[in-house]
């Protein structure tokens, strides 16, 4: 798995990949017969990002993005239907599912010590996750199946506008706010994740990946800074949670199984793990073809399996690297043809 | 009300034991591979559906069982052989390996024999109820812990008796030295995941009357192996034969107060394990 570190991108690169994102998180949606899955795709690559920043770059597998997503989603919905109809619920929603991100960030890293065995510290992490998928799916159905919907769901969160400031009002059933929000909030949160991974911070987070006990040996707080990316995570999964509800206006208890968040895994494998925008590529193609397949026959998952199977074996960087490599070569044979070209013509003459 | 708790106390055992005894070939091939085995829950599956097509077609419970044995400790071995074989260097691409063929494997056996719930096969002989002292018990429980504790002597004599046995224990501890000495180490390896496939896939069969019989039914036995494997010191055989009786007797007590709560439960029981005592019961290697 060799990657250049420090790889100097150009600016043009940037800004010509961020019009790319705007226009298809923004303006694309209005204009495609497939709005719904267009806008699953946005959140789904804001969820995967997300995921993919403690999962590939930080090399924490972690089976409970789901239930913050969960939890998040759940707690606005209810509030929102029970209590008030105001926008303080999303804010809370959100604290809901980081909180629960915290408590079970630390209880699986705590044990995930660096003087555990690699193979260890992954086998704590899904379990711990696992049990959390468990003990969430045990809350939302019985002590507060009352409330939740139980096995039927989250019914009768779109009908309520939530109120904002004076008469301003966030209308859940109007198209128009909903994917206006969804696009500038992803947006927003993945140009902020992708500030902090091309920082510094994200350089410790692929060193702690490679190996954590040298980064430790460096003075590094590795457990403290697990847990920071674990959390921030677990942050940006709450906000797609809530994304989904106010697009979806339905939640299920399906994202409590940890078979939800594993198709996040799959995702970001299938996309690239190393690459930041590798889920970006992952939630594209996985969506579509997910969507495509289950049109036509129902055993979706052993597509999936072999997909899973071949890109973990022949192509464990993903699909993004050769993908994003195309401008790179572009731009080389653009820079080749040209000095070729000078010198063709002197032989001419 | 007494009669039901000692109920509840032997057929939480027998459940016990037989999760201990699918969570045996976890636990082996944790120890032994450093891969987190999910590929096992699918196998346990295959195991119950052979055991029914079987006892379908020629209606005898024993070859249905060595079927069973036979052809899931091949899957694993091809399994082994043809996949995980290249991850075990990588921890996160093995975990990543086993759950694709656990999806793969599932789905398969959704699709040969339906979705839905199947009546497990069980000898019309051992459908009755033997009573010890007062406490009514199934016979086929009775049965089942027979032969599970059978099978658990043999692995334990198999283990720590006899030269292979050896092997594996020296390559648990120090697998370079256990190439230097010339043995085939890999071939142990490709051994050792038959072994505990095969396991799986009788308990398949011994255990799809307890359990029920649908697709996901492995899913469901895997959550609780890791339980096991996870409370008895992850790779370590003891300990989990020490939890999995444990886990069963608590499971079948706190079904008592409601159903999804055993649940619950039993993971927190498992996180608050992890959280006093992370090595387990008796894990002492790190």
């Amino acid at each position: 798995m060799e990657e250049t570190l420090f790889r100097k991108q150009s600016r043009v690169q940037f800004l010509i990949g961020y019009a790319i994102l705007t226009f298809f998180f923004l303006v694309f949606p209005f204009f495609t017969p497939y709005k719904g899955l267009v806008e699953d795709i946005i959140i789904w690559t804001l969820f995967a990002v997300s995921f993919n920043l403690a999962f590939g770059f930080t090399g924490m597998v972690s089976l409970a993005h789901g239930v913050f997503f969960g939890v998040s989603a759940y707690t606005v919905g209810m509030l929102s239907i029970f209590w008030t109809r105001s926008v303080v619920t999303i804010p809370i929603g959100i604290a809901t599912g980081t909180l629960t991100g915290f408590i079970v960030g630390y209880v699986s890293l705590k044990r995930a010590r660096i003087d555990v065995h690699r193979a260890l510290r992954l086998a704590y992490l899904v379990l711990i996750s696992i049990a959390a998928s468990r003990v969430a799916l045990y809350i939302f159905l019985s002590p507060l199946g009352k409330y939740s919907g139980a096995e039927m769901g989250l019914l009768g969160f779109p009908n309520s506008p939530l109120r904002f400031v004076g008469d301003l009002q966030l209308d859940a059933t109007s198209r128009l706010q909903t994917f206006l929000i969804v696009g500038i909030v992803a947006l927003l949160m993945i140009a902020w994740l992708h500030r902090m991974a091309s920082s510094p911070a994200g350089m410790i987070m692929k060193a702690i990946r490679e190996n954590e006990m040298r980064v430790s040996f460096l003075g590094y707080n590795t457990f403290r800074f697990k847990l920071l990316i674990y959390v921030l995570s677990a942050f940006v999964a709450s906000v797609a949670g809530c994304l989904y509800l106010l697009r979806s206006g339905f939640i299920s208890t399906d994202p409590f199984d940890f078979t939800f968040t594993s198709e996040l895994v799959v995702i970001c494998v299938l996309g690239g793990r190393n690459a930041f925008f590798g889920p970006l590529i992952g939630t594209l193609i996985f969506l579509t073809l997910k969507d495509l397949i289950s049109s036509y026959t129902a055993s979706w998952s052993l597509v999936l399996a072999v997909v899973l199977i071949f890109s973990v074996l022949y192509l464990p960087n993903g699909l993004a690297s050769p993908i994003f490599s195309i401008p790179d070569v572009f731009l080389k044979w653009m820079k080749k043809e040209r000095p070729s070209r000078e010198e063709s013509s002197p032989q001419l003459n | 009300m007494h009669v039901l708790i000692f109920t509840q106390l032997i057929n939480g055992l027998v459940s016990g034991v037989l999760i201990t005894l699918i969570a045996i070939g976890v636990a082996l091939t944790f120890g032994l591979l450093k891969v987190v085995n999910l590929s096992h829950a699918a196998i346990y599956t295959l195991g119950a559906y052979i055991g029914l097509t079987v006892f379908q077609v020629c209606g005898n419970f024993w070859i249905g069982m060595i079927l069973a044995a036979l052809i899931a400790g091949s899957v694993g071995v091809l399994f082994e052989r043809l996949c995980i074989r290249h991850a075990y260097q990588y921890p996160v691409l093995g975990f990543l390996i086993t759950f694709a063929l656990l999806m793969g494997l599932t789905q398969a056996i959704r699709i040969i024999w339906g979705p839905g719930n199947q009546l497990a096969p069980q000898p019309a002989y051992l459908m009755k109820v033997i009573y010890l002292g007062f406490i009514p018990v199934s016979s086929y429980r009775l049965f089942a812990i027979l032969v599970a504790t059978c099978i658990m002597a043999g692995m334990w004599i198999l283990i720590s008796k006899t030269n292979i046995g050896l092997i594996v224990r020296a390559s648990l501890d120090n697998k370079a030295m256990v190439d230097s000495f010339g043995i085939n180490s890999s071939l142990i390896f490709t051994f050792i995941f038959g072994l505990g496939s095969a396991i799986a896939g009788v308990c398949g069969v011994l255990g799809s009357p307890i359990f029920g019989l649908f697709p996901d039914v492995g899913t469901q036995m895997l959550v609780l192996c890791f339980v096991v494997v996870v409370m008895g010191g992850l790779g370590s055989i003891r300990g989990a034969m020490l939890a999995g009786p444990i886990i069963g007797v608590v499971i079948s007590f706190t079904a008592l107060v409601s159903a999804g709560f055993s649940d619950a439960v039993i993971f927190i029981l498992m996180a608050g394990i992890l959280l006093i005592r992370p090595t387990g019961f008796l894990g002492d290697r790190l």
